[in-house]
């Protein structure tokens, strides 16, 4: 994990002077260690002496995230270290069936799971007696990738937060995958009945935490429904927490054929389970970056609103001049800064392939973190060729 | 919101769909397969009435469509709705449509006929020949399935199909329904007899049954613009019915510069600007002796910095990110490695990587949207080795070249090239040049030949 074991797994979010020095440590680390990193910053005029305050913080240089693509192959040539030095590759869930690959040490692995776990935990009890995940375990999630890519292990970036997710007893009487393979057919299928059968159960005192996949989870509702007898009240002992996406319908290899309203959706739960507006939160994030970013449904805007953590900061760029925007309602493209899990590829400042919608900011709020903004789109990487042709396409054939 | 309605001489039953294209929301009123062959019989049955118009009428409809488009309310239109549709400037867009219409004037017209079929009333008339006269009988009903990168495509197309005396089926691309329909609402507005001739309909390409009620009304030859996907399926449909195909892309090419000089760069940027490089024309690759290509890859990019000046690009959220994903790429493959280097601003759209090491196909495929790869060749032979790839051939179209090696352009046009320029004139058409290595007029055209007594003439002899 280190960056000092990642600030003492933070117990409180630190000042933004910690922050900030963490910052020029990294950057330098990312400036000399990587041949790309620093012709990026020569041709934007920047170097180590440059960074040294929070408003400097936009004069970062941003990684695309497109760069990590597998089909682009450069995944190598965007680490801080040897190969040797990585611990595994990790993969995205790939919803374009071409999958980010990021190298990784232990340390960056540890850092990552543990900043999930903390982002997690400010919106529901992270650790819960039973848990119900729209999700596969994590060993079928490892099944999932290729065994080695140059003689480094990889596994999915998500099967490593997955595992500390959720229920703290291993047992699987009280932590369900609800994402099963088939003992015949080795697919993966969608298994309610578990959930079924505890919202069939009657009171409990248990707190219970359902997550994971969005589409899934949507696509369960109606025949939870069906399903149980009376809906039961949870109040406060029950959370969804979703993340990474899939407001779209799609996630990974998910397509349920319609996008997710979001209003719809919440009212649901709510109805549903008997729980409050603030058990249901998302988080929004990419295998790329080493944090996510907590969310909230607010009924006015009817959608949910994200916001960093203190060990990490969002710049909202105009998507056409990728200038800093700060004012609420402008739109553009979140590029994620971080100091913490990033000792091994140059992860410290990336641009998401999204839009997103400033909600508000408020410069001194939270250390700095007092941007919150609503997710908006993907950004599109088709082109449009007309009559001139695509070539490589074609010669492949 | 944009509503987009059929053209054609009858009226048919229509369903609206809305659609975003751009940043313009578009109600598109679409026929249904039904329709649209109650739409080609009324051309079949039209055919007659529509060929007794004579050549020099219909010359004359053309002539005052291009004056229409000149100023007024179609420009108007296309210039505000076009914007939007295409994301080109306003500067841009009027240049496009200058180069689109131009060449419908009743004097370029007519010697694109003269130079193509010999004479203009050979497709009214039997004409003298020498031994023969002849004559130049339409094919029939024409099935144009139009790409949507180039509003220079629409008014080609309907121009051939018509001016050949043709009935003509238009379908009009997805990412540009409008164009094709406003162009055919101001020949009617000019003569509305030209709706015994033309139809411009829009359904979506993926929809099959649409295409299955054209191929069941057996068209006589089929123009096909754009993407290999669609000319895939429309391939087999003719092989099937035996209908002659005449495909127009998809293509790509390519400016060579062997002999340097100043001015080039800009030259290169114009070309590359027009159509934002998506057009089969378009620069892509530039071969570059090794000796000045580093130079020439700044005066490029100088190049395009000026004529952005005059026609700014104008990109959406999706398009910046690729432009951004791109530049990273190459710094990464290219300047990192030693292999060249990646000249942009931050603060435009436009790039030029000036490269040492061969091309490769997705080379090729990055070039779009003022992005240029200058390839450095240690002499023109690399150029030919590159295009003799057995994958290129069959794409390769125009050849922008500045130098004196007539052998080259032997050698290219061997390999494929179907047509040459000076650098700066890529997007410009002469009467007599060759479009993908064919001449729509002659292909839309049957020739027929009366042979006058020749008994006289003993050189012949008879057998």
């Amino acid at each position: 994990m280190d960056n000092n074991e990642f600030k003492g797994s933070i117990g409180i979010d630190f000042d933004k002077d910690v922050f900030v020095n963490d910052i020029c440590i990294t950057f330098e680390n990312h400036y000399k260690n990587n041949a790309y990193f620093q012709l990026l910053c020569k041709k934007e005029g920047i170097s180590p002496e440059n960074i040294g305050g929070i408003e400097d913080l936009a004069k970062l240089p941003f990684i695309s995230t497109d760069l990590f693509k597998k089909s682009k192959g450069y995944f190598p040539k965007l680490l801080l270290v040897q190969m040797s030095e990585i611990a595994a590759w990790t993969l995205s869930s790939a919803t374009s069936g071409d999958p980010s690959i990021i190298g990784r040490s232990t340390q960056d692995i540890k850092a990552y799971v543990e900043s999930h776990k903390l982002m997690a935990s400010k919106y529901a009890p992270y650790s819960t007696d039973e848990s119900y995940m729209f999700l596969p375990h994590p060993l079928v999630l490892d099944g999932t990738t290729p065994g080695e890519i140059y003689g480094k292990p990889c596994f999915p970036y998500i099967a490593r937060t997955v595992e500390s997710w959720g229920s703290t007893h291993d047992d699987d009487k009280y932590k369900h995958y609800l994402l099963q393979p088939n003992p015949i057919t080795n697919a993966i299928e969608l298994n309610i009945k578990p959930l079924i059968d505890m919202l069939n159960g009657g009171e409990t005192n248990s707190i219970i935490l359902i997550g994971g996949s969005v589409p899934l989870l949507s696509l369960s509702l109606r025949n939870i429904i069906n399903n149980i007898s009376h809906p039961p009240k949870f109040g406060d002992r029950l959370f969804v927490q979703v993340a990474a996406g899939g407001w779209d319908g799609k996630k990974g290899s998910i397509n349920i054929g319609t996008a997710i309203v979001k209003k719809d959706f919440i009212q649901l739960l709510m109805e549903l389970f008997g729980i409050p507006l603030g058990n249901i939160t998302d988080g929004y994030g990419s295998s790329e970056t080493s944090f996510i970013c907590g969310g909230t449904y607010d009924p006015g805007v009817e959608d949910f609103i994200y916001k960093s953590p203190g060990w990490g900061r969002i710049i909202v760029r105009d998507p056409k001049t990728f200038e800093p925007v700060y004012e609420a309602g402008k739109q553009g493209m979140p590029q994620f800064i971080t100091p913490y899990g990033v000792e091994s590829f140059i992860g410290m400042s990336l641009l998401m392939n999204d839009l997103v919608e400033i909600v508000d900011y408020t410069p001194e709020k939270d250390g700095g973190t007092g941007l919150r903004f609503r997710v908006v789109g993907r950004l599109s990487t088709a082109k449009t060729v007309g009559c001139g042709a695509s070539i490589a396409r074609m010669v492949e054939g | 919101m944009l509503e987009i309605n059929p053209v054609a001489g009858l009226r048919v039953k229509t369903t609206p769909s809305i659609r975003i294209i751009g940043e313009q929301a578009v109600t598109i009123h679409q026929p249904t397969p039904e329709g649209i062959s109650q739409i080609i019989k009324y051309l079949k049955s039209r055919s007659a009435a529509f060929r007794k118009i004579p050549a020099c009428e219909l010359i004359e409809i053309f002539d005052e469509v291009q004056k229409l488009w000149q100023k007024g309310k179609y420009r108007q239109q296309y210039l505000t709705i076009m914007r939007d549709l295409v994301g080109h400037s306003e500067g841009l867009l009027e240049l496009e449509l200058d180069i689109s219409t131009s060449f419908l004037s009743a004097l370029i017209s007519r010697e694109f006929m003269k130079k193509e079929l010999g004479s203009v009333e050979s497709v009214d008339q039997w004409v003298d020949n020498g031994y023969v006269r002849i004559r130049r009988h339409p094919l029939g009903f024409i099935f144009h399935n139009l790409a949507g990168n180039a509003s220079a495509v629409p008014t080609a197309s309907i121009f051939s199909g018509m001016i050949t005396k043709n009935v003509n089926l238009v379908k009009s691309p997805g990412d540009d329904p409008y164009f094709p329909a406003l162009f055919a609402e101001s020949l009617k507005q000019v003569d509305k007899r030209v709706l015994d001739g033309l139809a411009v309909v829009h359904w979506p390409g993926s929809a099959a049954e649409y295409y299955d009620s054209v191929f069941s009304e057996r068209p006589d030859g089929i123009v096909h613009w754009g993407g290999k996907e669609t000319l895939s399926a429309i391939s087999a449909h003719a092989g099937k019915y035996g209908i002659k195909l005449i495909q127009h892309g998809p293509k790509i090419s390519f400016v060579v510069v062997d002999v340097y000089e100043k001015d080039l760069g800009e030259k290169i940027a114009h070309d590359a600007v027009i159509w934002e490089q998506k057009a089969c024309l378009s620069p892509r690759v530039v071969f570059a002796q090794s000796n000045f290509a580093e130079r020439l890859a700044e005066d490029i990019f100088a190049g395009f910095e000026k004529v952005a000046t005059l026609f700014p690009k104008i990109v959406t959220p999706d398009l910046s990110s690729q432009i951004l994903a791109k530049r990273q790429s190459y710094m990464l493959d290219v300047e990192v490695e030693g292999n060249g280097k990646v000249l942009y601003n931050k603060n435009s759209h436009s790039t030029v990587v000036y490269k040492k090491t061969p091309v490769t196909e997705a080379d090729i495929d990055s070039c779009m949207d003022r992005f240029v790869i200058v390839n450095a060749v240690q002499s023109l032979n690399d150029v030919l080795d590159f295009l003799a790839n057995p994958g290129l051939k069959a794409y390769l179209q125009t050849l922008g070249y500045n130098g004196n090696d007539d052998c080259f352009k032997e050698q290219a046009t061997l390999l494929g090239f179907s047509h040459i320029t000076k650098i700066g004139q890529m997007n410009v058409h002469m009467p007599g040049y060759s479009h993908d290595g064919i001449s729509n007029l002659v292909e839309l055209t049957t020739l027929a030949s009366d042979q006058k007594n020749c008994s006289g003439l003993a050189i012949l002899g008879h057998r």
